[in-house]
């Protein structure tokens, strides 16, 4: 029955002559491991086309929907994580490959005459490859591939004469956005696939031509392609794929998931960007060319131009013309002198490389930062799987998070003066110390448990420190780092971590605080607190102008039950009152006029002394109406100066208006993260974050 | 590389593998390629078949900003459905979804209030109310139904879908109504619904 129809397809197509004819190419010296590099790479780019296009069918690129389907793909649907994985990891398979594959060639001298043309064509496949790694990395639109793509094309942009409009044609423009994503995707899913395809049928034909280049004493050894090997080819394919699958199962299960960090932030500024691992010896090489040439007199943008356009075009062209140096040396030579490049080429690649990961290891701003983006990568998918992307895009994720942007606001606009759970603003410095800096230190402060080392290094980066503590305790979470706690000639309170080689020393200066904890402010507990203790530093203990509730509580004859109704009262009637709502009719109310903390504010009452008037501004207090409610911190926010809050107060002694310094949003954001109302974080937070996890917000 | 040893035979044409080798080899490249072929191709069709497996939650009866004191007996109301809408990843703020006609029945008589869905049954348009008031029509394919659903044309395969009305919020006239909203498969003489 088989045998029928495919004599019937025979005689209609001639099908058979085909399949012999790649079957059976002859293999002069017979089959071999070395000859598997360009099946494995041939089988790794189908891979990536099936896990390209089954992607394709969810992946939508535009700057607002990118992160999100990607998003989707990886942690909504069916098996996403190992298409996505499989795509990821395939992709540097193919540049490990392409590397093998290479050196094979070189090794073995195919490159020579005849196959000069082969030769260029599998350049030509290698930069297409490059070109895809590059095109693909942008894709997710996070923070990783928008900022490795901004100095990707910018170093583009830097290339004499074109540079310029060749950037602006490549991004669509001169910002970053959805022409960016559209054009690099085009390139990603037709351009450069098509090219891809066209440039290896010419390089498979072109190699079926002159066969594969075996030992020079093998010629009279024959083998077929089928079966051996294509056995050894299938063998090679089935090492790679499980290299790539086992990746892939291990990172979804043993790491962090397939990698998506945060939505990319055109705005945020201490992002770490470093490209994907094949390209970090160009990155280095950017970074180390000036220490190079420093006697050379050159200008910056001189140097840039030798790092990202001469070198890499001069490799490029000796690549090239490798065929053509048979013509100037003896055969052997020339082969020597070819393998001996190459050698050369990946030795500096791998130097660079291991010299850049060597840097970022030993560096631990790069370590913190790397951290913080990972956090924010981490909170961006928590919330986008607890509330949903909304229409405006991912990136909203996180601006409008109150837990990530009031906190931003916070340590931008308020912890000058007030704190955070005692937390004022932090300011982290951070000190490399050399060995001679430390020998400078004769006779530095005795803190138990402190190298000496450690003791002259801190000495040395900070004169001014005073440590309050006798010893020092490990740093939490960081390993071989160890914290002393002091003051410094400002006191203000300094937590100095030193590394234990005295190399590093890490200080970060809390602020001096001058105005209340806030903490919680406008909740129950806030204001239980406040009416039990106003001298204590989360209230008025730190403010020396407002004196009222500190002389209230030292009359008060208030019970603590007392108290409790008050907090009951503004829990109930006060700070849920609608922004719409008239003082004037509100207090007619007669629910609000029969609980009993009410009479505390009427005429005799204790709190009437000073906040008795709830329509108009009292003498010496805050009107309270609407006190603990969003609007009513807002306003505050807004009009500290203003009749109804502060106004009795000197401008010197009172909290300077933030109008027009906050942005609606950031401000929504700072009052829900004031009053804990947020997502709790779903993991432990690192210690480069102080954040509290929520706290329920009044009712 | 050095010559072989005197003792070894001679470089010649290459002896073919042994049969058993070649079919050694011809079995685990397939099997192989087919392990290769199974490891990405299962997931990849899960991937390519992952709507198949979601539904849409129905989520049961919806209250609606009316309540029967609101409707005037035989007069049809439309009332928009608002609700959450999510779209693969993108969850939208609540908007207008689909809408339902809600027809409240004359005095005494029982259930009070029949809501149907807006859809029509033929293609999935939204139907209209005539002028006349008396008759429901699709502006697509000129469906006809009366107040009651049933059909005054051969056009749709069945009549108006009608939509379960929570008893007990019609039970008082000034309470507000509760529609089950759901959608049915279209062009079918069944009423099924899209799960």
């Amino acid at each position: 029955m088989l045998k029928r129809l495919s004599d019937w397809i025979e005689e209609r197509t001639g099908y058979r002559r085909i399949v012999h004819e790649a079957l059976d190419e002859p293999i002069p010296g017979g089959a071999r491991w070395r000859y598997v590099f360009g099946s494995c790479l041939t089988a790794a780019f189908l891979i990536q086309a099936l896990t390209g296009v089954l992607m394709m069918t969810t992946y939508s690129p535009s700057a607002t929907t990118a992160w999100g389907s990607v998003y989707y793909i990886t942690h909504v649907m069916d098996f996403g994580w190992f298409v996505r994985g499989l795509h990821h990891f395939g992709a540097q398979a193919m540049v490990v490959l392409l590397g093998l594959h290479l050196a094979q060639v070189v090794l073995a001298g195919a490159y020579r005459s005849p196959r000069e043309f082969n030769w260029w064509f599998g350049l030509a496949l290698l930069f297409v490859t490059m070109g895809l790694g590059l095109t693909g990395y942008l894709l997710p639109w996070d923070q990783k591939g928008y900022w490795a793509t901004k100095v990707a094309t910018n170093i583009m942009g830097n290339a004499p004469l074109i540079g310029p409009t060749l950037q602006k044609l490549l991004v669509g423009g001169s910002e970053y956005g959805n022409q960016t994503l559209t054009r690099f995707y085009t390139l990603h899913v037709a351009v450069l696939p098509a090219l891809l395809v066209g440039l290896l049928v010419i390089h498979i034909a072109l190699f079926r031509k002159h066969g594969v280049t075996h030992p020079p004493q093998t010629r009279d050894l024959i083998d077929r392609f089928w079966p051996k090997q294509v056995f050894f080819d299938t063998v090679a394919i089935t090492l790679v794929v499980a290299i790539v699958a086992g990746l892939t199962l291990w990172e979804q299960f043993r790491g962090h998931g397939i990698p998506l960090d945060a939505p990319a932030d055109p705005a945020s500024s201490d992002y770490p960007a470093r490209p994907e691992w094949y390209f970090l010896s160009l990155f280095q090489l950017l970074n180390q060319l000036p220490l190079w040439l420093q006697g050379f007199s050159l200008s910056a943008s001189q140097i840039e131009v030798l790092g990202t356009v001469v070198i890499p075009g001069t490799i490029l062209l000796i690549l090239v013309l490798l065929p053509f140096l048979d013509r100037l040396f003896p055969r052997r030579l020339a082969h020597f002198l070819a393998v001996g490049f190459l050698f050369a080429l990946a030795g500096g690649a791998l130097h660079l490389t291991w010299q850049a990961l060597a840097t970022d290891a030993a560096d631990p701003a790069f370590a913190q930062a790397r951290a913080r983006a990972a956090e924010a990568g981490r909170r961006a998918q928590q919330l986008a799987s607890t509330s949903g992307i909304p229409p405006q895009g991912a990136s909203s994720l996180l601006r409008d998070d109150p837990l990530t942007r009031g906190h931003s606001e916070l340590s931008s606009h308020c912890l000058g003066c007030h704190v955070h759970n005692g937390q004022g603003l932090l300011t982290t410095t951070r000190h490399e110390t050399s060995p001679a800096q430390r020998d400078q230190i004769p006779d530095p402060p005795a803190i138990d448990g402190l190298t000496d080392d450690a003791r002259r290094a801190l000495a040395a980066a900070l004169p001014t420190f005073r440590p309050t503590s006798a010893s020092a305790n490990p740093t939490p979470s960081r390993p071989n780092w160890l914290r002393v706690e002091g003051v410094n000639q400002l006191g203000e309170s300094v937590l100095v971590d030193v590394s234990s080689d005295g190399r590093w020393v890490e200080a970060q200066t809390s602020s001096r605080q001058t105005a209340s904890d806030l903490a919680g402010f406008g909740t129950s507990a806030w204001l239980r607190g406040l009416l039990e203790n106003p001298s204590d530093d989360r209230y008025f203990g730190k403010v020396q102008a407002a004196g009222g509730m500190r002389r209230w509580k030292k009359n008060s004859k208030l019970t603590a039950e007392e108290l409790d109704q008050i907090v009951d009262f503004f829990a109930r009637h006060v700070s849920t009152i609608p922004e719409d709502l008239p003082a004037s009719e509100w207090i007619d109310q007669p629910e609000v006029q029969a609980h009993p903390a009410y009479r505390h504010f009427a005429e005799g009452g204790e709190c009437a002394t000073c906040h008795a008037d709830w329509v108009f501004p009292n003498e010496e207090a805050p009107n309270l109406y609407g006190w603990g409610s969003a609007w009513w911190t807002r306003r505050m926010i807004l009009r500290p100066q203003a009749p109804h809050f502060y106004g009795f107060l000197d401008e010197s002694d009172r909290m300077p208006s933030f109008a027009g310094k906050l942005t609606d949003a950031g401000l929504h954001a700072l009052i829900r993260y004031l009053r804990g109302d947020y997502i709790p974080p779903d993991h432990p937070q690192t210690a480069s974050s102080d954040a509290e996890p929520g706290r329920q917000p009044t009712p | 590389m050095t010559a072989p040893a005197s003792s070894s035979p001679p470089l010649s044409p290459l002896q073919p593998d042994p049969p058993s080798r070649r079919r050694f080899y011809a079995l685990a490249t397939n099997l192989l390629g087919g392990l290769i072929a199974l490891l990405v191709g299962i997931p990849g069709v899960r991937f390519l078949l992952d709507p198949l497996g979601r539904r849409q939650d129905q989520g049961g009866f919806r209250t609606l900003p009316l309540t029967l004191a609101e409707l005037e007996v035989g007069v049809p109301r439309q009332v928009p459905i608002v609700e959450v809408r999510t779209d693969a990843w993108v969850k939208y703020p609540p908007e207008p979804v689909g809408s339902v006609w809600l027809v409240r029945q004359s005095e005494g008589s029982q259930p009070p209030l029949v809501a149907f869905s807006a859809e029509c049954p033929h293609l999935g348009c939204a139907v209209n109310l005539a002028a006349d008031g008396q008759t429901f029509i699709c502006p697509c394919h000129a469906s006809a139904f009366r107040l009651d659903g049933q059909r005054l044309n051969e056009i749709p395969p069945r009549p108006l879908d009608q939509l379960e009305v929570d008893p007990e919020s019609i039970a008082s006239t000034q309470t507000p109504i509760r529609v089950k909203f759901e959608r049915f498969r279209t062009g079918s003489e069944e009423k099924i619904p899209l799960a």
